[in-house]
């Protein structure tokens, strides 16, 4: 079990990465209005908030494996601190910078009766954010971001995030006579 | 469009499906997310250079490391070095011209 710590870090951070793609993916339909057959909007959104708690779990288990490992030299400053890390500043900073915006969009979850629907989206839409600087914090730090299977790990969640943005913009230029209608409802 | 809001299936049957299904994704994703951890783990490991097991070395004892080692060993018997140029130093040719 020799260094267990550091590949389960390694590893939770990888599945934490593919979910948080996966909640991505899932905000966008929702978001867009995406009609799936024998999926209701409710279902969508039920998994939607499933796949989110579960990203929080993995994180979670990457944050105490980092802390609890003798070899990355991880404590709490620097996983507050973006930059205060020694190994790999800039790529860590950004993975600190990550997990700070993924709490504000979870705290705002919690408050959402509270801030209102306009608020609520506006914090939410931090949540790309939060998914560039944990692409480029996975990239940039992770030590095994040149093995193959991360490649095609990075390269399908960068394209299918692509085309989903794509997607949702093409839809909002295509009916952009809905917007005004759904923003006096909110 | 509207065949969504007034269908044949009655209300309470197409939401009860729905719950259905998000129960079933999520426990996919449940068991898809603790499987990809422990694969990963497996991968992560396996890539490791520091790691005694090697997948693609013969002898699973050896560090990553010492598949080049074997390379270079296998480039000797076949003799991949006798065409290199000589570091000696000068040629003995033109001593035997003077």
């Amino acid at each position: 079990m020799n260094g267990f710590d550091w590949y389960a870090a390694r590893a939770a951070g990888v599945v934490a990465y593919a979910l948080l793609t996966s909640g991505v993916l899932l905000g966008v339909l929702l978001a867009g209005r995406a009609r799936l057959p024998r999926w209701p909007s409710f279902a969508v959104t039920d998994v939607h908030r499933f796949v989110s708690l579960l990203t929080g779990v993995f994180i979670a288990l990457h944050v105490y494996a980092l802390l609890l490992d003798r070899y990355a030299h991880v404590s709490v400053v620097t996983l507050v601190v973006p930059g205060a890390s020694s190994y790999r500043p800039f790529w860590l900073a950004l993975g600190t910078i990550a997990l700070e915006l993924l709490a504000a969009v979870a705290l705002s979850n919690l408050l959402r009766k509270r801030l209102g629907h306009v608020r609520w989206r506006r914090v939410h839409y931090l949540t790309f954010g939060v998914w560039i600087a944990a692409t480029a914090h996975g990239i940039g730090a992770g030590t095994d971001a040149t093995a193959g299977w991360l490649r095609v790990l990075y390269l399908v969640s960068i394209g299918s995030v692509a085309l989903a943005l794509t997607w949702r913009v093409g839809r909002d230029a295509v009916t952009p006579a809905r917007a005004p209608a759904r923003r006096g409802r909110d | 469009m509207r065949g969504r809001l007034n269908g044949d299936v009655p209300e309470r049957t197409r939401v009860e499906a729905g719950r259905k299904r998000a129960q079933a994704a999520k426990r996919t994703v449940a068991l898809t997310a603790a499987t990809g951890f422990a694969v990963a783990i497996a991968l992560v490991r396996a890539g490791h250079p520091a790691t005694a097991t090697s997948p693609s070395s013969s002898s699973g004892s050896r560090p990553a490391s010492s598949s080049s080692s074997e390379e270079r060993e296998r480039e000797g018997t076949l003799g991949g070095g006798s065409i290199a140029p000589s570091s000696r130093g000068p040629a003995p040719v033109a001593t035997a011209t003077s």
